[in-house]
């Protein structure tokens, strides 16, 4: 294979990758997006789940939404259709949790359930300045939610196994190995540990396609 | 003046540092051993192990070969020893000494570039995650075990019987030679005096940051006493117990071992001599201020913690600055 062929095979890697945002390029251990509901609130995996449906509720309604409603807007005032957009679908979205879960469970997460709203994780795509369409924004809204919802159930139930040694409330190892994981500098720690890990794996998979693709 | 007096004065490079640190706390690990038993040894042995095999750790995931010559990681774990009880957990030491190492050290660039004291962070981690077993202290010659802690007996600290608005019953011949419940290396003032003479006279640490934090300490404790809650009244009435107060204060909560071997750090500390006086009367303040109204009886590793995030300003606020005449827009 020439060197001619070998360059667009290792831009399709680079593209696969970008694309993978569960794993390869997840919101949260490579870009560092929805970190404060995940450092403060996501203490259990209870929290964690709770969580995640806003997260899907949210996430990819605003931005499908808010790629509709900016073909009809003035494109320079993008950040205003989304925050409120964002703003909006959060009152459908937490009548539903309010269906699904009780005031005591949602005080749980306190004030990082409206906060939200205003999250990167949630806004971000206003900062490219070209418009979406919609199957596009839906299609990246539905894999970003995926990426996030992965990140954040796997380090709520590493924090909830570490800092109280169970899984669910039900014990699961002898004791606290870390209790430090239970509050928000906890969390800093165990999701930079999380990161580490998983970008050097991810960094390792990368390599491991782009072996694949290399001339003989 | 000869060769080799011209050469004690020079300032020793890390690798010496390092090793008079570790030197230094060998006496206090001496009688802490007379006090409490083989225990402090075995705490000590594990702390060096575990950051030994975690430098060796970063340095083959850094694809990197181990610097021999690099050796502040093991000062750092045993100073994080002596703060702790002798009755603490083996568990507890080595993920204390985990995260001071990995998080404190290597996670900012290695020796010289971490903003924040590597053994300040790992009690504080240990403090906050394992209260029960940091915050209790066994009386000296109890019978505690090499692995078996179970029967002994602990009791708060003199520190926190002042948080609490008492006075200790401890005599002040037993707060000098450090023979009252504490931290395995933090109680014997005598010893830790003689250890920074030493560290001193070979230019380890410099006078000019403890003694800025003592000062600041102990006017706190003098016109602000907690003994009998004397609150605001002016400073020439009470004054027996404003004298009192003083005392306790200095002489508990680990403060003179914080001050030789804490904050004197070279690499936290601000680099700018001139800043050192104003740096350690920050910390002063800042550490009475942590006893106070904090939840912590060792509030020095909390304020060595937030003043060392200072360092860098205080490093410019204090660099000379050239004269700038004749330039004109």
């Amino acid at each position: 294979m020439s060197e001619l062929q070998h360059e667009p095979l290792q831009a399709s890697v680079e593209k696969r990758a970008r694309r993978d945002r569960v794993f390869l390029n997840n919101p949260v251990i490579m870009q560092g997006l929805g970190l404060a509901p995940l450092i403060v609130a996501a203490t259990t995996l209870k929290n964690g789940i709770m969580l995640s449906t806003a997260v899907l509720l949210l996430l990819t309604p605003t931005r499908v939404l808010a790629a509709l409603l900016s073909r009809f807007s003035y494109f320079r005032f993008r950040g205003l259709i989304y925050a409120l957009t964002a703003g909006a679908v959060y009152v459908g979205a937490r009548y539903l949790m309010g269906l699904l879960y009780t005031p005591a469970e949602l005080a749980l997460l306190g004030l990082y359930l409206p906060l939200l709203v205003a999250d990167p994780i949630v806004l971000k795509r206003y900062e490219r300045p070209q418009r979406e369409r919609t199957r596009t924004a839906l299609r990246k809204g539905l894999i970003t939610s995926c990426g996030y919802i992965a990140a954040l159930l796997f380090i709520s139930a590493l924090r909830e196994i570490l800092g109280l040694g169970t899984l669910f409330g039900s014990p699961v190892i002898g004791g606290a190995l870390f209790p430090m994981a239970q509050l928000p500098s906890g969390g800093f720690m165990v999701t930079a540990l999380v990161m580490c890990v998983w970008r050097a794996a991810a960094a390792g998979v990368k390599k491991q396609m782009s072996l694949e693709v290399e001339p003989l | 003046m000869s060769n080799e007096s011209a050469l004690s004065l020079q300032r020793p490079g890390s690798y010496e540092a390092n090793r008079d640190i570790v030197f230094m706390i060998l006496p206090l690990l001496a009688l802490a051993t007379f006090f409490y038993g083989m225990r402090p040894i075995g705490l000590c042995l594990v702390a060096a192990f575990t950051a030994m095999l975690c430098d060796h750790l970063v340095a083959w995931l850094r694809s990197h070969t181990h610097n021999r010559e690099e050796n502040s990681s093991i000062p750092a774990a045993l100073v994080l020893v002596m703060l702790l009880p002798a009755t603490v957990h083996y568990y507890v030491v080595i993920v204390s000494v985990i995260v001071a190492t990995m998080l404190g050290k290597h996670a900012f660039g290695g020796y010289g570039h971490y903003p924040f004291n590597p053994s300040a962070l790992g009690y504080a981690v240990a403090a906050v995650s394992w209260p029960g077993q940091v915050l209790f202290y066994p009386t000296p010659f109890s019978e505690i075990g090499l692995f078996d802690v179970s029967g002994v007996t602990l009791l708060e600290s003199a520190a926190h019987t002042l948080r609490a608005g008492g006075v200790p019953n401890t005599s002040l011949f037993d707060l000098v030679l450090g023979s009252y419940a504490g931290p395995i290396g933090t109680t014997s003032v005598l010893v830790i005096i003689a250890c920074a003479m030493y560290l001193w006279m070979r230019r380890g640490i410099t006078l000019s940051v403890p003694l800025g934090f003592l000062l600041a300490c102990a006017a706190v404790a003098f016109f602000y006493p907690r003994v009998n809650t004397l609150g605001l009244e002016p400073p020439w009435l009470y004054l027996d117990t404003r004298l009192l107060s003083l005392r306790y204060e200095i002489l508990s909560g680990a403060l003179i071992f914080a001050a030789v071997f804490l904050i004197n750090e070279p690499v936290t500390r601000p680099k700018n001599t001139r800043a050192h006086f104003a740096y350690g009367l920050l910390l002063g303040f800042m550490t009475m201020m942590f006893r106070y109204f904090g939840s912590y009886d060792t509030g020095v590793c909390f304020a060595v913690l937030a003043v060392n995030a200072l360092s860098a300003p205080l490093d410019s606020l204090f660099s000379r600055r050239a004269p700038q005449k004749g330039v004109r827009a």
